[in-house]
C-alpha cells in the first residue's frame, strides 16, 4: 500500500482525488455520495449571489469528450447556507477530510459570499472568467476573498495559451494561496447529426471537458508549476489513476474530477485513487509525494 | 445515389473529402497515392522558402495526436521540378483540383508563387508560423523557436502579417486563395478571419492544430515529446473546438469554409457540413490508416446521405445553423419524451441523471418529469431512440426534433 495522503496548506486529504465543481457536487447529498465514493476531500459546486439561469439542454457527451453550458449552482445561496453546506460538512467531518467551497465571480459578489460560507469552508476556490487579457477582475476577486476569510484561497483558471505563466504569476502576486487548473475550454460546438440540431441550448455553444481537454489542461498545470511556487489542483479529463499520475508529475498536488464522475457515478473518485495506489506500488514508490513534479524540468520542482 | 460533387470558388471536387496539409501529402508520390485512392481534391504539405528542419515530434495519445508543427522538408526547387509536376499529373488523371499550401509571410509568398504557380489550381496559405517581422525567413529552426514565444492571440492584435500574405497571394495568383486558421479564442479567430477575407481570401480552412498541449510519459517521468515537450493537438480531441470555429465562420462570414480537425468517420464529416462546412480536410486519420481512407470516407459519406434521403452535401450544409437560428434560448426544463418500448434496460440514463429523475424498474426506465432538470444527458447517452429532447423554437413551437412534429407541452410554462 502506497501512502496516498497529501497535506496541502495545512489541510489533510486522505488521497489526492477530489471532486471538481459540477453537477457531481450540486448539493449536500451529492457531496455525501462523493465522500462515500472515496474522494480524498470535498469541493462544493460554485455558488454565486443568484441561482444560475442554466440553459436547456446543457450537457452532452461527444466522442472523446463532453460539452456543457452549466454555469454555476442552480440553487440559491440561501439554500446552501441553510442546508447543503451543513450536510457537506457532516460528510467531510465523518471522514476527517477537508471541504472546499467554490464561489463566483466578481470581487463584489465574492465580498458578499465569502464571510457567509466561512463557518463551513476549510478553503475557498474562486471561479473567475479570466481569459488572459485583463487580470483585474481576477485580482479583485482574490482581494475580496483574502480580506474576508482566513482560510486558503484557490483561484480556478481557464486554459490559456502561452499566457498561462503570466496569468499564474498575476494570481500569485494578488495573494492567491493556490491555483486550480483548468476550467473547461471553449466555446466548442456539437451537432446531433440524426436531427441536425445543435446539442447545446442557450447560445448553442458548449464548453469542452473530459479526455479531450486533458492535453491542454496538463500543459497549463505544467506551465503554472514552473511559473509559481503555489500548490495546484489539476483538473481536466482525469478519468484513471494514470491520468492522475500525469497531473501529479506535471506539478499538481491534488487532482479534481468532474466529467468522469458525471459519466460513471461517485464511486469513480475512490477507483482513481485505488488505481494510483496500484501504479505507485508497482513502481516501488512509498508515497504519492515522491512523484510530484517529477516530469518538470530540473530545479523548478513545485513544493505544494 | 447522392451526388458527392462540391464546387468551391469555381473548383469542382469529386467529393468533399480533402487531405489536410500534413506528412501524408509531403511530395508528389504521396499526393498521387491520395489522388488515386479517392480524395476529392489535392492539397500539398506547406512549402516554404526554406526546408523545414528535421522533426520527429509526433505521438499518438488517447483521443488524438500531439505533433510539433512544421512544414515540408523538401526544398521548393524540388517541389517545382519534380513533386508538383507529379502531383499535377495525378490530379489530371483523376480530374480533381490541386491546391498548393504555402507559408508564411508576404515576402515569402511573393518568392514562392512564380515557382509553384504553373501547377496550382488554388493556393492555401498556412498561418501557423506567421510572425511580426516582415523579412523572409533566414533560419528555419530560429523561426520555429521565435514563434513558440509569441502570444497565442498575436494575429488578432496585429493581423497585418496575414493581410500582407493574402495580398501577396492575390497579386501573384489568379485562382482562389484559401487561408487556414488556428483555433485559439472565439473573438480572436473571427477578427483574424475578417481581416483575411477583407484582404481577399476566397475561402477559410478551420482549423489548424491547437497548442501548446502536453502529454507525459509516466514510465519515464518526462514529457512524451522531446525538446520543450510541447505538442499541438489534432484528432478527435480537437473536433469540438474545430466545429465551433467552422460554425462561427460559416454564420458570420460570406466565404466558403472547409472544416478540418478530427474528422475520422462519415458522421464527423456530416457534422462539419451541418455546422456550415462545404468540404472537410482529413489529416491525422489518414496518416494513421493510409491514403485509402480518403476514398473509403467519401464512399461512406455517400452512403450516409443516401440512408438519410439527402441528395447532396448542400442538402445538409448549414442545417445546424438554420436550426440554431430558429431555436429559443431558454432555461425551462423540458423533460425528454420517453418511449418505453424502445428501452433496452441499459441503465445509462439512470447513471447519467444527477437529479434522480430517471431510474430503472426491472428492465425498463421510469421517468419522473417533475424531478427532471432538463440537462439532456440521458437523451444523448441513450443508445436507442427511447428518449428524445423536445426543442423549443423562437416562434413558440415545441418540436420533436426527430420528425419535426409539433408537441403541446403547456405544462412546461414556456413563454407564449
Amino acid at each position: 500500500m502506497a501512502d496516498l495522503r497529501v497535506e496541502m496548506l495545512g489541510l489533510h486529504f486522505r488521497n489526492p482525488v477530489i471532486p471538481s465543481a459540477g453537477p457531481n457536487v450540486r448539493d449536500g447529498l451529492r457531496l455525501q455520495e462523493a465522500a462515500d465514493g472515496g474522494a480524498g476531500g470535498l469541493l462544493a459546486k460554485t455558488i454565486s449571489v443568484d441561482p444560475a439561469p442554466v440553459p436547456m439542454p446543457h450537457m452532452a457527451t461527444v466522442r472523446g469528450g463532453f460539452l456543457n453550458t452549466e454555469l454555476w449552482s442552480e440553487l440559491p445561496p440561501e439554500r446552501w447556507l441553510s442546508r447543503e453546506y451543513d450536510m457537506a460538512r457532516r460528510a467531510a467531518d465523518s471522514l476527517g477530510i477537508p471541504l472546499i467551497v467554490s464561489l463566483g465571480y466578481s470581487g463584489s459578489e465574492i465580498a458578499q459570499l465569502a464571510p457567509k460560507v466561512c463557518p463551513w469552508a476549510d478553503a475557498i476556490e474562486l471561479s473567475t472568467h479570466y481569459l488572459g487579457e485583463d487580470p483585474r477582475p481576477m485580482i479583485e476577486a482574490i482581494d475580496a476573498a483574502k480580506s474576508a476569510v482566513d482560510v486558503p484561497v484557490f483561484v480556478k483558471m481557464s486554459p490559456l495559451g502561452r499566457e498561462m505563466k503570466a496569468a499564474a504569476q498575476a494570481a500569485a502576486e494578488a495573494g492567491a494561496d493556490g491555483i486550480s487548473a483548468t476550467n473547461s475550454f471553449g466555446p466548442a460546438f456539437g451537432v446531433d447529426v440524426e436531427t441536425g440540431y445543435p446539442l447545446m441550448g442557450g447560445k448553442g455553444y458548449g464548453w469542452l471537458s473530459g479526455p479531450a481537454l486533458k492535453p491542454l489542461a496538463l500543459r497549463c498545470v505544467y506551465d503554472i508549476a514552473q511559473a509559481v511556487d503555489l500548490p495546484i489542483i489539476g483538473v481536466g479529463g482525469i478519468s484513471s489513476g494514470k491520468d492522475a499520475i500525469e497531473f501529479i508529475m506535471a506539478g499538481a498536488t491534488l487532482v479534481g474530477v468532474c466529467t468522469a464522475a458525471i459519466m460513471r457515478g461517485p464511486s469513480v473518485y475512490g477507483k482513481i485513487a485505488a488505481e494510483m495506489d496500484t501504479w505507485l506500488n508497482e513502481h516501488g514508490y512509498e508515497s504519492v509525494n515522491q512523484i510530484r513534479g517529477a516530469a518538470l524540468p530540473a530545479k523548478e520542482v513545485n513544493h505544494g | 445515389m447522392a451526388d458527392l460533387n462540391v464546387t468551391i470558388n469555381g473548383l469542382t471536387l469529386r467529393n468533399p473529402i480533402l487531405p489536410g496539409s500534413g506528412p501524408q501529402v509531403d511530395g508528389g508520390e504521396k499526393l498521387a497515392a491520395v489522388a488515386h485512392n479517392g480524395a476529392g481534391g489535392l492539397i500539398t504539405r506547406t512549402i516554404s522558402i526554406l526546408p523545414a528542419p528535421a522533426n520527429n515530434g509526433h505521438a499518438a495519445i488517447r483521443g488524438g495526436y500531439l505533433s510539433r508543427p512544421a512544414w515540408s522538408a523538401i526544398p521548393v526547387e524540388q517541389w517545382a521540378q519534380t513533386e508538383l509536376p507529379a502531383a499535377r499529373r495525378a490530379a489530371d488523371e483523376e480530374g480533381i483540383p490541386l491546391m498548393v499550401s504555402l507559408g508564411y509571410n508576404g515576402a515569402e509568398i511573393e518568392q514562392l508563387l512564380p515557382l509553384v504557380r504553373p501547377w496550382a489550381d488554388g493556393i492555401e496559405l498556412a498561418t501557423h508560423f506567421l510572425r511580426p517581422d516582415r523579412a523572409p525567413m533566414r533560419d528555419a529552426a530560429a523561426t520555429i523557436r521565435a514563434q513558440n514565444a509569441l502570444h497565442s492571440h498575436f494575429l488578432a492584435h496585429d493581423p497585418q502579417p496575414l493581410v500582407e500574405a493574402v495580398q501577396a497571394a492575390k497579386a501573384g495568383f489568379a485562382g482562389p486563395v484559401w487561408v487556414k486558421l488556428s483555433p485559439w479564442g472565439q473573438n480572436e479567430v473571427l477578427t483574424v478571419a475578417r481581416a483575411a477575407v477583407a484582404a481577399g481570401a476566397d475561402a477559410l480552412v478551420a482549423t489548424d492544430t491547437l497548442g501548446p498541449t502536453l502529454a507525459i510519459d509516466i514510465e519515464q517521468a518526462r514529457p512524451l515529446l522531446d525538446g520543450d515537450g510541447y505538442g499541438w493537438l489534432s484528432g478527435v480531441s480537437l473536433r469540438p473546438t474545430a466545429l465551433r470555429v467552422v460554425f462561427d465562420l460559416a454564420k458570420e462570414l460570406d466565404v466558403p469554409v472547409i472544416g478540418s480537425g478530427g474528422v475520422s468517420r462519415p458522421d464527423d464529416a456530416v457534422e462539419m457540413f451541418m455546422a456550415g462546412a462545404a468540404a472537410v480536410q482529413v489529416t491525422s486519420e489518414a496518416v494513421r490508416r493510409g491514403a485509402r481512407w480518403y476514398g473509403r470516407l467519401a464512399k461512406e459519406v455517400g452512403r450516409w446521405l443516401d440512408a438519410h434521403d439527402k441528395q447532396d452535401v448542400a442538402a445538409v450544409q448549414g442545417e445546424a445553423i438554420r436550426h440554431w437560428q430558429a431555436l429559443l434560448p431558454h432555461t425551462v426544463s423540458t423533460p425528454p419524451l420517453y418511449v418505453e418500448d424502445e428501452c433496452i434496460g441499459c441503465k445509462l440514463c439512470e447513471l447519467s441523471c444527477h437529479y434522480h429523475a430517471i431510474w430503472m424498474e426491472g428492465m425498463k426506465a421510469v421517468l419522473n418529469p417533475d424531478l427532471c432538470f432538463g440537462c439532456g444527458l440521458c437523451v444523448v447517452r441513450c443508445p436507442t431512440e427511447a428518449l428524445t429532447m423536445p426543442r423549443v423554437r423562437r416562434d413558440g413551437a415545441v418540436l420533436n426534433p426527430r420528425n419535426g412534429s409539433s408537441l403541446r407541452f403547456w405544462a412546461y410554462g414556456l413563454p407564449e
